[in-house]
């Protein structure tokens, strides 16, 4: 890689992505002060769960850019850069820049809810310790997912020829739902699982809770998913180098 | 020196090809690629720009694939289309950013073609209007100095002034061993600075070539008439000659491209492709 390239393709793409990294930081700023409101314990769980799903869409959606003013692609592909070079680009801002962005201020006022007990309800509560104590192999197959709907709203983006956005929009929903139903029939198993085990030593809602959880996280189940995904993430890899380097528009 | 080998594209796999088996050599200089709608022209841009790879035979820049990953063949070509996204606030930003790719991008010939078009370079590309956007952009594709330079409709949108800078600007524009293809519709508009042309139908190629070779064979055409009788009927021979004769300037030297291109597309295709394909005269 000629980092001389790598960056005059940084400072090239600067202007097109500047203004999606201020509204981004802009929406992260207020959603994170919004978090540390002294409201009821409902309506914080409600800001809470209804900022980390816009939050979520709004960095797997964030390839959108691309096809946002006209077509960029044809500028792009000339640039006498690698494909290489534009790939890593792409893979460092929409990866690594954009959820850098969108996360770190929800997290920090995450930490911050924690440490100030007179704003703190119990569901806002439990529900970002559930969030941070999550097991390695969860927040794995959750970082997974992010990456692969990324991936797959960039390929989408970057292929399609005409309606990019809808067609982009429509390839990440199908994805969340593909992926949905692996958890849906993980859920189901485990706790049909736990159920069974209940009738042979009853356990409380609490017990039963708890159960399905550490089956959920335990079950081999959980490997498969996160091996289908890992599959996925990097066919959607390779696809997205392979439209850069063939270029087809 | 662009040259297309047996060069067939289709869309979709096994689809009906937009290029058909097109084979010819692009000689440096300006040239008109015309044809009518759907006949293959922006595909055929794309295909010389390396956006689309051919699905049959080949296309070379001096040797080299346009398709190539390499940043020194990819740096050798330049493609402007119509609602192409110039990232930007402005085009001497934009120009900023982008020139650092080509070396032999011209920062003062950029000034010159802006205000040749009556423009600063600040304004606003996203407040501008189409006609301006398009002169900004013109005015810096024209200064990037790339081997070949594709414009896709460059006089679309255009007011009189810009089209009379446009002709004034491409025809100071061909340094050495420079290459611009114009594709357009508007056959006649920079027709006096054409050295060639290059008509497509249907995905076909009708007609490749360069302004000496047509200008001599149809002024031979008309002067000599070599024995027309024997292969034309008195009617079609008489209006061959007179597309031939409206077609050549007093004392040669260039085309009435529109009218050829008229005649091209008409019951009297065949004759003329015979006058234009026919053995060198001297």
């Amino acid at each position: 890689m000629n980092l001389q390239r790598f960056n005059a393709l940084w400072r090239f793409n600067y202007p097109l992505v500047e203004r999606q990294v201020i509204i981004y930081l802009i929406v992260s700023v207020f959603f994170a002060i919004l978090m540390l409101l002294p409201v009821s314990g409902p309506i914080q769980f409600s800001i809470y769960t209804f900022g980390n799903m816009a939050l979520n869409y709004l960095v797997v959606l964030a390839p959108i850019v691309l096809a946002k003013n006209g077509d960029y692609r044809i500028i792009e592909r000339l640039i006498p850069a690698t494909a290489g070079e534009k790939f890593c680009w792409r893979l460092i801002y929409f990866l690594i820049v954009i959820p850098a962005v969108t996360i770190v201020f929800p997290y920090w006022a995450g930490y911050l809810y924690l440490q100030i007990p007179s704003i703190q309800t119990e569901a806002m509560k439990s529900a970002i310790e559930m969030a941070e104590n999550l097991p390695f192999r969860v927040m794995l197959l959750n970082k997974l997912t992010y990456v692969a709907e990324v991936l797959t709203c960039l390929y989408v983006v970057s292929y399609t020829r005409k309606s990019r956005i809808v067609k982009s929009v429509l390839a990440v929903f199908v994805v969340q739902f593909v992926v949905a139903c692996f958890g849906f029939a993980w859920g189901i198993y485990s706790t049909t699982a736990a159920l069974s085990a209940d009738s042979h030593s009853p356990l409380n809602p609490q017990q039963l809770q708890d159960e399905v959880l550490a089956r959920m996280y335990d079950t081999s189940y959980l490997f498969i998913v996160i091996g289908v995904v890992t599959v996925y993430t990097s066919i959607m890899l390779i696809l997205n180098y392979r439209v850069l380097k063939h270029r087809n528009l | 020196m662009i040259e297309l080998t047996n060069l067939t594209f289709s869309y979709l796999r096994n689809g009906y090809p937009a290029l058909n088996d097109i084979s010819c050599v692009i000689e440096p200089g300006i040239r008109l690629l015309a044809g009518e709608n759907g006949a293959g022209k922006t595909t055929l841009l794309h295909n010389i720009a390396g956006l689309s790879r051919p699905t049959g035979g080949h296309v070379t820049i001096d040797g080299s694939d346009p398709a190539s990953d390499k940043p020194e063949d990819l740096g050798r070509v330049f493609l402007l289309e119509e609602n192409q996204f110039f990232p930007g606030k402005s085009i001497r930003e934009f120009a900023a950013m982008h020139s650092r790719f080509y070396r032999r991008f011209s920062n003062e010939l950029f000034y010159e073609n802006l205000h040749a078009f009556g423009l600063t370079g600040d304004e606003s590309l996203s407040n501008l209007s189409l006609g301006n956007r398009k002169k900004s952009e013109l005015a810096y594709v024209l200064a990037l100095g790339v081997d070949v330079l594709l414009l896709d409709e460059p006089t679309n949108g255009l007011d009189i002034e810009g089209r009379e800078a446009l002709r004034h600007i491409i025809g100071g524009a061909t340094g050495d061993g420079q290459t611009i293809i114009i594709s357009t519709h508007a056959v006649g508009e920079l027709e006096h600075l054409y050295d060639g042309a290059i008509f497509l139908s249907k995905g076909h190629l009708l007609y490749a070539g360069n302004l000496d070779d047509v200008d001599e064979r149809l002024a031979f055409t008309v002067t000599k008439v070599p024995e027309p009788e024997a292969i034309y009927s008195e009617l079609q021979v008489g209006r061959v000659l007179n597309i031939c004769d409206a077609a050549i300037s007093e004392g040669g030297g260039t085309v009435n491209w529109r009218l050829l291109y008229s005649g091209l597309h008409s019951p009297l295709r065949q004759e003329l492709l015979n006058i234009l394909n026919s053995p060198s005269i001297i």
